[in-house]
């Protein structure tokens, strides 16, 4: 992990990605607001730089190293997910990214 | 004695003209009134439907399909990038984080967490002569029966809606892609009727009148919010704070895409100085 942005409308986690091949990737990805992640359970203290995190994420359809954060599994294990991002679960949305770059703002 | 009798009478006369007066006062008068009005105040009012409008088929006016024709979609809402510039109503308050009502006799406001904006609906009033032109609007309220019934005017340079681009829009969720959005007349005015559904569901259905955009009135879709109760049912501070991580080009309408690694050489490098 290199930076975690508590930020809004939108929070950013960016991290480096080390491929089988050694080579490096940064990766930004983008959450919710501060208020929905808050009562998601997220902090902005969660993460710090140089922690290992394993994220789940919807990738850009345009191959850029950009993507919607669904979720997020801690160093410690802890697993921070539901609604990163996300429309709510009952608006028959499609996916996140499926139909715009950016997630509808929250 | 007499005397005495004879001003008594007539204050009691009076005490008793003036009782109808008192009773007649309209809900939202008194502090006692919270106990008859809906439970609007109760937690935070989080949306379930798309902050963009799947609209029916207002017909347009000349003036509006003449701007229509030469309309160049946007690819997202100003809101979305640096200075986070409010969309005013009503799409600010369809986003995703929650509405909070609040109460005092003569006032509802409603605390819009996205960008911490508060509408304050004054109750049982009237419209100012001139008002100032604002993003939210201002807002007179009333009630018929456990509907509040809001009428806002005196609008700024909102986002507003005009209808969506043909063909789209059709799905739950509509996108800015999908939509058109245009000036508004110097006589908008929104009438929004509010209700609970259910206890956790309220209901707000959205009418807007702009004769220089539409022929008939816009009756949009009535637009769901589920009641959050505990600790999500807390309202949050919303400070726009993105400006180091996007770009928004408005002459493009949409947020330019950096290498990650830009940006997050660009964010430490604010961390180191």
């Amino acid at each position: 992990m290199e930076k975690w942005v508590w930020a809004n409308p939108h929070s950013w986690l960016y991290i480096r990605v080390v491929k089988a091949d050694g080579s490096q990737e940064v990766w930004g990805l983008e959450a919710g607001s501060t208020g929905m992640l808050a009562r998601a359970g997220w902090n902005a203290a969660d993460m710090k730089p140089g922690d290992k995190v394993i994220a789940s994420v919807a990738p850009e359809r345009t191959g850029n190293h950009i993507g919607l954060l669904n979720k997020v599994q801690l160093a410690s294990g802890r697993v921070l997910s539901a609604g990163a991002g996300a429309p709510p679960p009952d608006t028959g949305a499609p996916p996140p990214g499926a139909a715009s770059n950016a997630p509808p703002p929250r | 004695m007499i005397k005495y009798h004879s001003l008594l009478a007539v204050a009691l006369c009076l005490a008793m003209l003036a009782l109808p007066a008192a009773a007649a006062q309209p809900l939202g008068s008194s502090w006692a009134d919270i106990t008859k009005l809906p439970d609007f105040f109760t937690d935070n009012w989080e949306s379930r439907q798309s902050f963009l409008d799947n609209p029916s088929n207002v017909p347009f006016t000349a003036q509006a399909q003449a701007y229509i024709d030469h309309y160049k979609p946007i690819e997202d809402i100003p809101f979305a990038g640096p200075g986070c510039k409010t969309p005013g109503m009503p799409i600010i308050q369809r986003l995703g984080s929650p509405l909070k009502f609040f109460y005092q006799p003569g006032m509802i406001a409603i605390y819009i967490e996205n960008s911490s904006m508060t509408r304050f609906i004054k109750l049982n009033g009237k419209h100012s002569a001139r008002p100032n032109p604002t993003f939210l609007g201002e807002s007179i309220g009333h009630f018929e029966g456990n509907t509040l019934v809001v009428d806002s005017v005196g609008f700024d340079e909102i986002l507003l809606q005009y209808g969506d681009l043909p063909g789209r829009g059709k799905g739950p969720f509509v996108l800015p892609p999908d939509a058109i959005f245009g000036p508004h007349g110097p006589n908008l005015r929104m009438v929004e009727r509010i209700r609970l559904v259910d206890p956790d569901t309220l209901e707000d259905q959205l009418t807007i009148y702009d004769d220089t955009v539409w022929k008939q009135p816009y009756v949009s879709n009535p637009q769901i919010y589920k009641r959050n109760r505990g600790e999500a049912g807390w309202p949050h501070e919303w400070v726009c704070s993105s400006d180091d991580t996007l770009t928004f080009d408005p002459s493009q309408g949409k947020t330019i895409e950096e290498d990650p690694a830009e940006v997050l050489k660009r964010l430490q490098h604010k961390d180191n100085h």
